[in-house]
């Protein structure tokens, strides 16, 4: 009996010791066929798509973000009842019809396709209850543009793969697009991926964030005039840009029409182009600044020296050039007043004077005929031919035409101008954020090359300012207490057809920069073929002005010069306003208070927390209110307040 | 004293306590693998919330910039607060204490 036992344990012992020895022998001694099969299935590769960085501006606001999207697939085969699966898709998903679903599922030859991309977690989720087998989603990176139409030349957009295709998007994709991560993992019978040796957790990798020099407020006030304009003027476009002369940053730069940023492919492809920076056209009498700049550097004229510009017509060859203005008898004007009255043949003289190869040296001195290095795609260099030139050509050179510029090497010359004379590579790029570590990196201004000296340069300075003189072209540019310079430049346009000249098509433009004594910003507006007003002094510089006057509020820039004629008394120290502060609060006393001369800011504060029912008419200051100044107030009352802009039903 | 473990017993474990402390190293060696890999599934999951927080955050800071965006400031301060564009002179811009100027 006692032998049967044994017999029997020995038995049992041995079958689990052959099964345990094979299980063994399988550990540590496995099989190659079972070594690869381990590997087929277990071993995969996990690539971890980089997210696409930010574009922010100076103020950290993002201008370009990148969210998650969820995309609705389905498989054909697996779908069994389609015309049941598409109604019901198509009711839960609405905007699309039952029959395009229905069309699009019964292609039996593809496991895969499209049914709606790009939705938001809020939409997919609320499909993903009424999903039924063989539909699914997959994850996308949406990038979307909160500010829609704002900086939309500037900015660019992406593709559906998430590559930059146009502006900086473009220039900066391999930075903002980052790397992939790939990943060697071991993945379990459902597919997870098992975290073994120390892999952490399977973070996502970003793209690196720009930061641009662009202040958005700004870019948006400005985008906001450049419509006002090119509606008024019926213009063809408008453009303009805001630089920091002492730096280069750009501050603002933006062309109206625009485009929305989130829907690119519904605009023509001209829209959508920086023609502030690609774009080289004649400018004008823009450049007639830089033939006295050198004027004044090779000492071949001072400010008062005298020209003979005879009636304003001057005869070179078997052509004439005229100025805008015509004399009845022969006039001499200076050199300071030839560019206040921008006269074309008394800087065509100048230039005679100087010589061609002086000329030509100064424009290439100041960036002209040449890329400014600014990084953004697609850079325009303008057409500057090196001597010999023709007379004619010579002239015309004098006063911007036979020659191309773009409007980003004006505004970056002009600014060498009012910081002293160095010229300054300009830039949209503040600063990066490294993806990993997010550590910024501040992008430094990049001197070029120093154009001018100091004395010449101030002087040239007071003869832009002379510019925006009573009389001058550019006099609606003046700012009280804050010296303007400045240049208009009303140029014909180009007939690329027949050749010459287009009638009736002007490129009207200002470039100004403020205040003059410490100068800080440069403004350059264009407008392209207004009608029926063209010239730059009434189409360009009034728009100049408006942008200048909001950077001077936004940034509290205190006035270089105050006259009585513009000063006024500090509100806070005026009697009304003391008079207001000894009053008992009218929370305390129950009493409806002096609200006369109030602003609707003033009278909103003074209600706050107040139980009463408050009604506006109009706008600007109270004249008028109900019930009358003492009235008891009671919770619920109705309090309504009258204004208005009328100064004289104020007082 | 009488020892704990009778000598007997003792003679009888001893061959098969080294047997003993292997297996349980062996099980314990598995009981550790399987922890691993079930923290591994904690983790995944975790990092899966944060992905999913994450993704949140950047649809608040999105929603953000589409509510502070200017043109919208603008479109309220016009529409529902009834103020307007000032005008050319409405602007006084106080430079000093006593000083200001009307722009």
């Amino acid at each position: 009996m006692k032998a049967r036992i044994v017999y029997i344990f020995l038995f049992f012992f041995c079958l689990w010791a052959i099964i345990l020895g094979r299980g063994l022998q399988l550990q540590i001694f496995p099989d190659q066929k079972l070594l690869a099969l381990k590997k087929r299935q277990f071993k995969k590769f996990l690539i971890l798509k980089s997210r696409r960085g930010s574009i922010l501006d100076r103020n950290q606001k993002d201008l370009a973000v990148t969210v998650a999207s969820y995309s609705l697939f389905a498989d054909p085969f697996l779908i069994k009842n389609k015309k049941k699966a598409a109604k019901k898709i198509a009711r839960v998903l609405g905007g699309i019809s039952y029959r395009k679903i229905l069309k699009k599922i019964r292609q039996k030859q593809k496991r895969f396709v499209w049914i709606k991309r790009s939705l938001s977690k809020g939409e997919a989720d609320k499909i993903r209850k009424h999903l039924v087998r063989g539909f699914s989603f997959v994850e996308e990176p949406l990038r979307i543009y909160p500010n829609n139409n704002l900086l939309s030349q500037v900015l660019g957009f992406v593709g559906r793969d998430n590559r930059g295709l146009e502006g900086l998007e473009l220039e900066y994709d391999n930075f903002l697009r980052g790397h992939d991560k790939r990943l060697k993992i071991r993945r379990d019978a459902r597919g997870r991926p098992l975290i073994i040796n120390g892999q952490v957790f399977l973070s996502e990798p970003e793209g690196g964030h720009i930061i641009l020099t662009i202040d958005s407020d700004l870019q948006f006030f400005l985008e906001k005039e450049l419509q006002e304009t090119f509606l008024k003027y019926n213009a063809k476009s408008a453009m303009g840009m805001v630089l920091d002369v002492q730096t280069g940053e750009i501050l603002a730069m933006g062309k109206y029409p625009g485009y929305n940023l989130n829907h690119p492919t519904h605009y023509s492809p001209s829209l959508r182009r920086n023609v502030l920076v690609t774009d080289a056209i004649e400018q004008g009498s823009t450049i007639k600044t830089f033939i006295v700049a050198a004027a004044l550097k090779y000492k071949t004229a001072f400010p008062s020296k005298k020209y003979n510009i005879g009636e304003g017509v001057l005869k070179i060859g078997r052509r004439k050039i005229r100025d805008a203005h015509r004399y009845k008898k022969p006039t001499f004007l200076s050199l300071e007043e030839i560019l206040s009255h921008s006269s074309n043949v008394g800087i065509a003289k100048v230039a005679f004077e100087l010589g061609q190869n002086r000329v030509y040296q100064i424009l290439k001195d100041f960036g002209f005929g040449q890329k400014t290095g600014i990084q953004f795609p697609g850079e325009g260099k303008g057409i500057l031919r090196s001597p010999p030139w023709g007379k004619h050509l010579f002239s015309n050179i004098s006063f911007g035409q036979g020659m191309t510029a773009t409007p980003l090497q004006i505004a970056a010359a002009y600014a060498a101008i009012a910081n002293g004379g160095i010229l300054y590579r300009p830039y949209l790029i503040k600063g990066y954020v490294d993806p990993v570590t997010s550590k910024k990196t501040w992008v430094k201004p990049t001197k070029l090359r120093r154009v001018l000296d100091e004395n010449t340069a101030f002087t040239l300075k007071l003869m832009l300012n002379g510019v925006t003189a009573e009389g001058a072209t550019g006099h609606l540019a003046r700012i009280e207490g804050y010296p303007v310079a400045g240049k208009t430049g009303t140029a014909q346009k180009v007939d690329f057809i027949n050749g010459g000249y287009k009638k009736k098509a002007y490129f009207s433009s200002f470039v100004g920069f403020f205040p003059v004594n410490r100068p800080k910003y440069l403004v350059y507006v264009a407008v392209d073929e207004p009608w029926p007003e063209y010239y730059a002094s009434t189409v360009a510089v009034p728009v100049f002005s408006k942008i200048a006057r909001y950077i001077i509020r936004k940034n509290n820039l205190l006035p270089s010069s105050v006259s009585l004629k513009n000063l006024v008394l500090n509100p806070a120290r005026s009697k009304k306003n003391t008079d207001r502060k000894r009053t008992i609060p009218f929370k305390e006393s129950g009493r409806v208070p002096q609200l006369k001369g109030l602003s609707l800011r003033e009278a909103l504060s003074l209600f706050e927390g107040v139980p009463v029912r408050l009604k506006v008419k109009g706008t600007g200051r109270v004249y008028f209110f109900s019930p009358k100044v003492d009235s008891p107030l009671h919770p619920g009352d109705d309090v309504v307040l009258y204004l208005s802009s009328d100064s004289k039903k104020i007082e | 004293m009488r020892a704990y473990w009778p000598h007997s017993l003792r003679e009888l474990f001893k061959p098969y306590l080294s047997l003993f402390i292997i297996i349980i190293s062996l099980f314990s060696i598995v009981m550790i693998k399987m922890e691993v890999v079930r923290v591994g599934y904690v983790v995944l999951k975790e990092s899966e919330q944060l992905k999913r927080l994450m993704d949140h955050k950047r649809m608040l800071a999105l929603q953000w910039a589409e509510m502070t965006r200017p043109e919208r400031v603008r479109q309220i301060a016009i529409s529902r607060l009834t103020l307007s564009e000032a005008r050319s002179g409405q602007f006084i811009q106080v430079a000093d204490k006593e000083i200001a100027i009307r722009q």
